[in-house]
C-alpha cells in the first residue's frame, strides 16, 4: 500500500530547539524568488511602457504588444523559430540521449573517457563552433564538400550549412551535451533490475531502451526537451550566422533589433519575450504535473540498487562506431579546425602553403594579453562560485517542489525556471538598473556578475536536480529521520550524495556556461572584474580569429581537465558503480 | 611622536595627491589593442591613469545612460560610434567640449552642440579576395556591381542601413533603383563587419561591398589574401569622444580628450591602423573624397531606412 | 509502552482530495510485546505506523511512547527526536554508504558513535563479516537484516516494521519470520509490525489489530482473532472460512441454536444475540470434520463430495450440503470419491455467529 505523502514535519508547539531547516529553506526560497522576480518584474513592467528618453518620459501603453503581435511578420519569424527550435532540440536530444544511454547503461568499450569528451562541444564558444562549421560545410569553401568533390570528381554540393537543416544540425550538435549531461544523470540513478526484467521477458536491447528505460526516465526526457527547446528558441548565434545569408530570420532577431534602436525599445523586446515566458510556463507546469506523481518515477529505492550495465553483445561494436562518428563530427572536426587555425597567422583553408606558415604566435599573443591572468582568475571564481551556489540552492528548491506537498510549490518551480527565457541582454539590463539604485555596494564589483550568473543558470540547475530528485525514493530520506538525523543532516548526508549524478552534471554545465556567459557579463563587468568571455568576445570583435582559436584550444584543454577532476571527485563521494 | 605625526601627515598628503590626479574612467567601443596603448601614452605624458571599460556601442549607451539617470558619477570619458554618441548627447549626459584642437577637425563633422567631437573615421570600402578576384576586374564605381556577372559573388553586411541611406541621398531616385537591382541579385548578407572581412579572406565571400577599411587592412597586414579599395562614392562613419556631465574627474577627462584630439593622439590612431580626423595628421591610407554619415539623420530617419533595408535585403 | 488513542490521519490524494487514512485508531502495546497491524492494502495500517513514527502528521488523537506524549493536539515531536527504530518496506538502505556506515548512521548523527556497538548489532543480525562491503552488494535478505540492524543500533524504545518481509522470496520470508521472532523475543523490544500477510501476523505477534477502511475491526491474540472473529471481515481476512446465513432460535448457555442454510446448528457467539436475529455463521474448513460414517452430535450434516484437491499434507474438499457448498480440510487418509456421500461435523465451539452490520 502506498500513502504517497511526505508531510513537512514541523515543530509546532513544544519545540525547545531551533531548527536550522526552516532557516535554510526560507533563505533558499527567498533568494530564488528575489533573483527571479526582479528581472521578471522589470520585463513585465517595461513591456507596458514606451521607451524613456530625455526628450520623452515613459508612458503606459499597450502599443508594445500591439506592435509585437499585430504584425504578420512576427508570426512568420515565430514560425521559423518554432521549426528551428523543434528541430535543434530534437537533434540535440536524440544525440545526447543515445550517447548517455550507451555511456551509462551499456558495456560499450572505452566509454570511461567519453563523459569528459562529450562536453567539449559545450566548451567551444558558440561563434567559434558555428564558424568552424561554415569552414566545414559551406557549399563554396566547406572542407567536407571540397574533399567529396575531389573524391567523386563532381561539382555537386554535398552539404550546405546555410539552410534550416544546416542550422538545426549545427545548433543541435552544439547543445547535445546538455541532453547528454541531463540524461546521464537520469540513467545513472536507475535500478538495472527494471531493465533486466524486461530482457528476461524476451525484449531486445532497442526494445528495452524504448519501452522500459525511456518511459522510466520520462520526467527527465521532458525536462531535457523543455530546456533544449527554450534554449534553442532563444539562441542567436546560429540563426545570425547561418540563417541570415539565406533569409531565414528568427524570433530573437526581432528582439535584437528592438533593443538595438534608439531609443532602445526594451518594451517591445519585453513584449516579444513574454511569448517565451508563456511557452516555458506551460512546459514547467506539465513538468510539475509529472513531478507530483512522485513515487512513480522513484527508481532509486533503498533496495540494493546497483548501477550496472547491460551487455550489448555484438551490438557494442555498432555503438562504438556511433561513438567514434560522434566524436569525429562534434569533437574532433571542430577541434581540429580550431587547432589548425590557432597555429596560423590568419584564418586559411588547410593547404600545403598554409602548412609552411605554421606558427605559435597566436598563443604568444594570448599569453601576453593584458589582464589575462585576472580575467582567468575572475572567471574561475565566478564559474565555481555560481555553479556551487546554483546547485546547492536549487537542490533545496527542488526538494521542496518534488518531496513536499506545500501549496504553491508549482509556482516556486515556475518562477525559478523563468530566468531561462529572459533574453540575456534584458536580464543584464534589469540587474544593472536594480543595483544602480539599490545602495548595497555590489554595483561595479564582481558580485553583481555572480548575481547575474546565479539568476541565469538557476533554471538549469533546477532541471538537473529535479531529474535526479524524482528518482530518490522517499523512504531513503525517512529512514534517516527515523535514525535520529535532523533535516539538515539528512539533506547533507543522504539527499545530496544521492543527488550526485544530477548535481555533478548540473555543476559541470553551469561551470562551462558561466565561463562562456557574455550577454549580461558585458554590461555588468567593470575595470578590474574582467572575465574570459569578455576576452573571447574582444578577440572576435577585433577579428583576431587565430588568437581566439588559440584561446579556445587552451580553454577546451583546461575545462577538459576540470571535468575529469570533477568526475574523479564525484566518484569518490556518492554511489559507486559495480 | 613628532616623527609619527609627520609621517601620517605625509601619507595623508600623498593620498590626497593621488585623489587629485584622476584616474580617467573611459567607456569605449575601441578595441583594447588600441585603447590600451592610447591610455598608456596618455599616462606616460600626464601621469594620470586611464581605466578602460570596453563594450559594443549599444552597451556603452545603455550603461552610461543608466548610470547617469541613477546619479552615479562613474564614467569620465565616452568614446564610441557617431550615432550612439548622438543618442547619449540627446540624453543630456555630456558636457560641452572646449579644446584648442577643435580647429584641426573638419568643422562640418562637428555637431553644433559640441557635446561630442569626432575623433576618428571608419570607411566603408570594397574588400576582395585576391585569389578569387583580380583587381583589374573590379568596376571603377559601385554601379559596376549591378552587372549580372557579379551575381553570387558579392556580400554585404546585414546592418549597413546607414551606408545605403547615405548613397541613396547622394544619388537620389537613381540610388533607390540601384539598390533594387542589387537586391534582385541576392547578395550574401552577413552579420558583423569582422566576420565579413574574414569570409572575404577565406574565399567564402569573394567581394564585400560594405567592408570596414580597418578590418580588411589588419587582415591584409597579416598576409591574408585580401585587399581593399575605396570605391566612389566612399562613405565614412565618424567615431566620437565626449566628457560625462557628472564626471568625477572633469579636469583629467578634459586633458584626455585634448590628448586624443591633439596631433600626437591622432598620429597614434594612424599608427594603429585607425583613421584620424585631424587635418594636421596625414593618414597612411591615402587620400580620397568621402561622405560622412550624418549621425543626426541616422537617428531621425532610422525607421524609414530600416524598413526599406529589411524589405530589400532581409526577406 | 505505546498508547494510541483516537488517532485520525488524513492525506491528500493524487487529485488533491483529502482521504482519511486512519480513523479513531486506538490501541495499546505493553512493553516487550510484538503488536501487529494487519489488513488489506489501503486499510490505513501503514498510515497508522507512519503516524507513530512521526512521518505523518495526524489531525487528531494522541500518541504516547513510554509515557511521553509524542503527538497530541498541541504537541508534535519530529521523527528524528522520537528515538524510534524503523525498518521500511524497501529497506531504504543508502546506496552511497558501506554496510558499516549504514548501521553506524544513527549513532553518528546523535554523536554517540561507538565501533563496538555497531559491530555488536551487525553480529546480532549476522552481518559482521560484511561490515566493509558496499551496501548495494548485499542480497535481499542481507539488506533486510542490515535495515534491522540500523533500526536496532540505537536501542530504541520502540521498533516499527513496515512490511519488512514482503520483498523477500517465499523461502527466505519463512526463515526471516523465525529470525525476527527470535530476535524480538531475545531482545525483548517493543515492536509494532505492519503486514497484509495473515500467516505472518499469526506467527509473530503477541497481539494483532485487524484494520479495514481506516478503522480497527478487532484487537486480540492470534488465537482470538482466528478462532473468535468479531465480524465477517475479520473472519474472512484472517484465514479462509465458510459463511452461512442463519436465524437465531434460542439460547443455550454460552451457545445459541440457529437454523442455517444447511439446517439446524449449535453455535457460539461473543456478543449476545436476540431471538430471530439474522446472523452469519463462520466455520473454518479445518474445523469441519469429515467422515464416511455418520457421527453423533449437534452439528452433523450429510453431503456429497463435489470436488477435491490433494495438497500433500492435506486434502481440500468441496462438499455440497443441500444447495450449499462448504470448504473442508481433511487428512489425506480420507479417500472418499467425488459424488460419494460424506458426513460433516463441526464443534459448536468453532462455529462462530457474527452479527450483521
Amino acid at each position: 500500500m502506498s500513502t504517497a505523502t511526505t508531510t513537512i514535519t514541523a515543530d509546532a508547539g513544544a519545540a525547545p530547539r531551533f531548527d536550522a531547516k526552516w532557516l535554510i529553506i526560507a533563505v533558499c526560497v527567498a533568494l530564488t524568488l528575489y533573483l527571479a522576480v526582479v528581472p521578471l518584474g522589470f520585463l513585465l513592467w517595461q513591456s507596458f511602457f514606451t521607451p524613456q528618453s530625455a526628450a520623452k518620459a515613459a508612458v503606459f501603453t499597450f502599443d508594445n504588444y500591439r506592435q509585437a503581435y499585430g504584425s504578420e511578420e512576427t508570426w512568420t519569424l515565430f514560425l521559423n523559430s518554432l521549426q528551428f527550435a523543434t528541430g535543434a532540440s530534437l537533434v540535440a536530444f536524440v544525440i545526447g540521449t543515445a550517447l548517455a544511454w550507451m555511456n551509462e547503461r551499456t558495456n560499450t568499450p572505452f566509454k570511461g573517457l567519453f563523459f569528459a569528451l562529450s562536453v567539449i562541444p559545450l566548451i567551444i564558444p558558440g561563434i567559434l563552433f558555428t564558424v568552424a562549421w561554415i569552414l566545414l560545410g559551406s557549399p563554396k569553401i566547406g572542407l567536407i564538400n571540397l574533399v567529396l568533390q575531389n573524391l567523386f570528381d563532381t561539382e555537386a554540393v554535398f552539404v550546405n550549412v546555410y539552410s534550416l537543416w544546416g542550422m538545426i544540425w549545427v545548433d543541435g550538435l552544439h547543445y547535445s551535451p546538455v541532453a547528454f549531461l541531463l540524461m546521464t544523470a537520469a540513467f545513472r540513478a536507475m535500478d538495472p533490475a527494471l531493465e533486466e526484467s524486461a530482457v528476461m521477458s524476451g525484449a531486445s536491447v532497442p526494445q528495452v531502451a524504448a519501452r522500459i528505460t525511456l518511459p522510466l526516465v520520462w520526467p527527465a526526457v521532458f525536462a531535457t526537451i523543455l530546456i533544449l527547446f527554450v534554449r534553442a528558441i532563444e539562441s542567436f548565434e546560429v540563426p545570425a550566422l547561418l540563417g541570415l545569408p539565406v533569409g531565414i530570420q528568427v524570433f530573437t532577431s526581432a528582439i535584437y533589433q528592438a533593443v538595438h534602436r534608439y531609443p532602445s525599445q526594451i518594451g517591445l523586446a519585453a513584449a516579444l519575450a513574454v511569448t517565451l515566458l508563456l511557452i516555458t510556463s506551460v512546459g514547467v507546469y506539465f513538468q510539475s504535473r509529472l513531478s507530483s506523481q512522485g513515487s512513480k518515477y522513484a527508481t532509486m529505492t533503498g533496495k540494493g540498487f546497483r548501477p550496472r550495465t547491460i551487455d550489448l553483445g555484438r551490438w557494442r561494436y555498432f555503438t562504438t562506431a556511433i561513438f567514434l562518428l560522434y566524436f569525429l563530427a562534434i569533437v574532433v572536426l571542430p577541434f581540429a579546425v580550431l587547432l589548425w587555425s590557432s597555429l596560423q597567422k590568419f584564418y586559411a583553408v588547410p593547404s600545403m602553403e598554409a602548412l609552411s606558415r605554421l606558427t605559435l604566435d597566436p598563443y604568444r599573443t594570448i599569453l601576453s594579453y593584458p589582464n589575462l591572468a585576472r580575467s582567468v582568475w575572475n572567471s574561475l571564481l565566478l564559474a565555481l562560485g555560481s555553479a556551487t551556489l546554483v546547485m546547492l540552492v536549487t537542490s533545496v528548491i527542488c526538494w521542496i517542489v518534488v518531496k513536499t506537498r506545500l501549496p504553491g510549490r508549482w509556482l516556486l518551480d515556475n518562477i525559478a525556471s523563468l530566468p531561462m527565457v529572459f533574453p540575456g541582454l534584458v536580464l543584464g539590463l534589469a540587474i544593472m538598473i536594480l543595483y544602480l539604485y539599490l545602495p548595497i555596494g555590489v554595483y561595479g564589483t564582481i558580485w553583481i556578475m555572480l548575481i547575474a550568473y546565479v539568476t541565469r543558470f538557476m533554471p538549469y540547475g533546477l532541471r538537473y536536480n529535479t531529474t535526479s530528485m524524482l528518482q530518490i525514493h522517499k523512504e531513503l530520506e525517512e529512514s534517516a529521520a527515523m535514525s535520529g538525523a535532523s533535516w539538515f543532516t539528512t539533506f547533507w548526508r543522504v539527499i545530496l550524495p544521492l543527488l550526485k549524478p544530477g548535481l555533478l552534471a548540473g555543476w559541470i554545465y553551469v561551470v562551462i556556461v558561466s565561463i562562456r556567459e557574455l550577454s549580461s557579463s558585458i554590461l555588468l563587468y567593470s575595470p578590474g572584474s574582467e572575465v574570459v568571455s569578455i576576452l573571447i568576445w574582444e578577440l572576435w570583435e577585433n577579428g583576431q580569429y587565430v588568437e581566439l582559436s588559440a584561446l579556445g584550444v587552451m580553454l577546451i584543454l583546461a575545462l577538459f581537465v576540470l571535468v575529469l577532476a570533477a568526475q574523479w571527485l564525484g566518484r569518490k563521494f556518492g554511489i559507486r558503480e559495480a | 611622536m613628532l616623527l609619527r605625526r609627520f609621517l601620517s601627515c605625509s601619507v595623508f598628503l600623498f593620498v590626497g595627491a593621488a585623489f587629485a590626479q584622476g584616474p580617467v574612467v573611459l567607456y569605449t567601443s575601441l578595441a583594447p589593442t588600441e585603447s590600451g596603448p592610447l591610455g598608456v601614452a596618455f599616462e606616460k605624458k600626464t601621469g594620470i591613469k586611464v581605466e578602460i571599460w570596453r563594450a559594443i556601442s549599444e552597451k556603452v549607451v545603455q550603461r552610461a545612460v543608466a548610470e547617469s539617470r541613477a546619479g552615479r558619477a562613474t564614467v569620465d570619458v565616452v568614446e564610441t560610434n557617431g550615432p550612439e554618441m548622438e543618442m547619449m548627447a540627446r540624453e543630456n549626459i555630456f558636457r560641452e567640449i572646449r579644446s584648442p584642437h577643435l580647429a584641426d577637425i573638419p568643422a562640418s563633422s562637428i555637431p553644433k552642440h559640441r557635446q561630442w567631437i569626432p575623433d576618428r573615421l571608419n570607411f566603408f570600402v570594397v574588400a576582395y579576395n585576391t585569389t578569387k578576384v583580380r583587381k583589374e576586374d573590379l568596376p571603377s564605381s559601385y554601379r559596376g556591381f549591378a552587372d549580372p556577372k557579379w551575381r553570387g559573388r558579392i556580400g554585404i553586411e546585414a546592418t549597413d542601413t546607414e551606408w545605403m541611406a547615405t548613397l541613396v541621398k547622394l544619388w537620389g531616385d537613381d540610388g533607390m533603383q540601384y539598390f533594387r537591382t542589387l537586391s534582385a541579385m541576392k547578395p550574401d548578407m552577413r552579420k558583423g563587419h569582422v566576420l565579413l572581412a574574414q569570409l572575404v579572406a577565406s574565399g567564402e565571400v569573394p567581394v564585400a561591398l560594405s567592408a570596414y577599411q580597418s578590418n580588411a587592412e589588419s587582415l591584409k597586414r597579416k598576409g591574408a589574401p585580401i585587399d581593399w579599395l575605396p570605391m566612389a562614392p566612399v562613405v565614412a562613419r565618424t567615431q566620437g569622444i565626449a566628457i560625462a556631465k557628472n564626471a568625477a574627474h572633469p579636469k583629467e577627462a578634459a586633458a584626455f580628450v585634448d590628448f586624443v584630439l591633439s596631433p600626437e593622439g591622432q598620429a597614434l590612431f594612424d599608427s594603429m591602423g585607425r583613421t584620424p580626423v585631424s587635418t594636421k595628421v596625414a593618414t597612411s591610407i591615402g587620400r580620397f573624397d568621402y561622405t560622412v554619415v550624418d549621425p543626426v539623420t541616422v537617428l531621425d530617419e532610422q525607421d524609414k531606412w530600416e524598413k526599406i533595408w529589411q524589405g530589400l535585403f532581409l526577406k | 509502552m505505546l498508547t494510541v488513542t483516537g488517532l485520525c490521519t488524513d492525506y491528500v490524494g493524487e487529485r488533491g482530495q483529502v482521504v482519511r487514512a486512519a480513523q479513531e485508531v486506538a490501541f495499546e502495546v505493553p512493553a516487550g510485546k510484538l503488536f501487529t497491524l494487519l489488513g488489506p492494502s489501503g486499510c490505513g495500517k501503514t498510515t497508522t505506523l507512519r503516524s507513530i513514527a512521526g512521518l505523518e502528521r495526524p489531525v487528531a488523537g494522541e500518541i504516547r511512547v513510554g509515557g511521553d506524549v509524542v503527538f497530541s493536539k498541541n504537541v508534535f515531536i519530529p521523527p528524528n527526536r522520537r528515538g524510534l527504530g524503523m525498518v521500511f518496506q524497501s529497506y531504504a538502505i543508502w546506496p552511497h554508504m558501506t554496510v558499516f556506515e549504514n548501521a553506524a548512521f544513527p549513532l553518528r548523527v546523535s554523536r554517540k558513535f561507538s565501533k563496538e556497538k555497531v559491530l555488536r548489532v551487525l553480529k546480532t543480525v549476522a552481518l559482521e563479516d560484511f561490515a566493509d562491503r558496499e551496501a548495494t552488494k548485499l542480497s535481499g535478505g542481507q539488506q533486510q537484516r542490515l535495515a534491522l540492524a540500523r533500526a536496532l543500533v540505537m536501542e530504541p524504545r520502540l521498533l516499527l516494521l513496515d512490511e519488512p518481509l514482503s520483498n523477500l522470496d517465499a523461502k527466505l520470508r519463512e526463515r526471516m519470520r523465525f529470525e525476527l521472532k527470535r530476535l524480538q523475543r531475545e531482545l525483548g523490544i517493543t515492536t509494532v509490525y505492519v503486514t497484509h500477510d495473515q500467516s505472518e501476523a499469526l506467527a509473530l505477534s503477541h497481539s494483532i489489530a485487524v484494520m479495514n477502511g481506516g478503522r480497527i475491526e478487532q484487537i486480540g491474540s492470534p488465537r482470538e482473532i482466528y478462532e473468535r472473529p468479531r465480524n465477517q471481515f475479520v473472519a474472512d481476512f484472517v484465514g479462509s472460512t465458510n459463511f452461512l446465513e442463519a436465524r437465531v432460535l434460542s439460547r443455550e448457555g454460552d451457545f445459541y441454536r440457529v437454523s442455517s442454510q444447511i439446517g439446524g446448528m449449535k453455535v457460539l457467539a461473543t456478543d449476545p444475540l436476540a431471538n430471530d436475529e439474522i446472523v452469519t455463521i463462520s466455520v473454518r474448513p479445518e474445523d469441519i470434520e469429515l467422515s464416511e460414517r455418520k457421527n453423533d452430535g449437534p452439528n452433523v450434516w450429510e453431503g456429497t463430495v463435489y470436488q477435491k484437491v490433494f495438497l500433500g499434507e492435506s486434502v481440500d474438499f468441496v462438499v455440497t450440503v443441500g444447495e450449499h457448498q462448504l470448504q473442508c480440510k481433511a487428512h489425506p487418509s480420507l479417500r472418499t470419491r467425488v459424488e460419494e456421500t460424506i458426513y460433516l461435523r463441526a464443534d459448536p465451539e468453532k462455529c462462530v455467529a457474527l452479527k450483521r452490520n
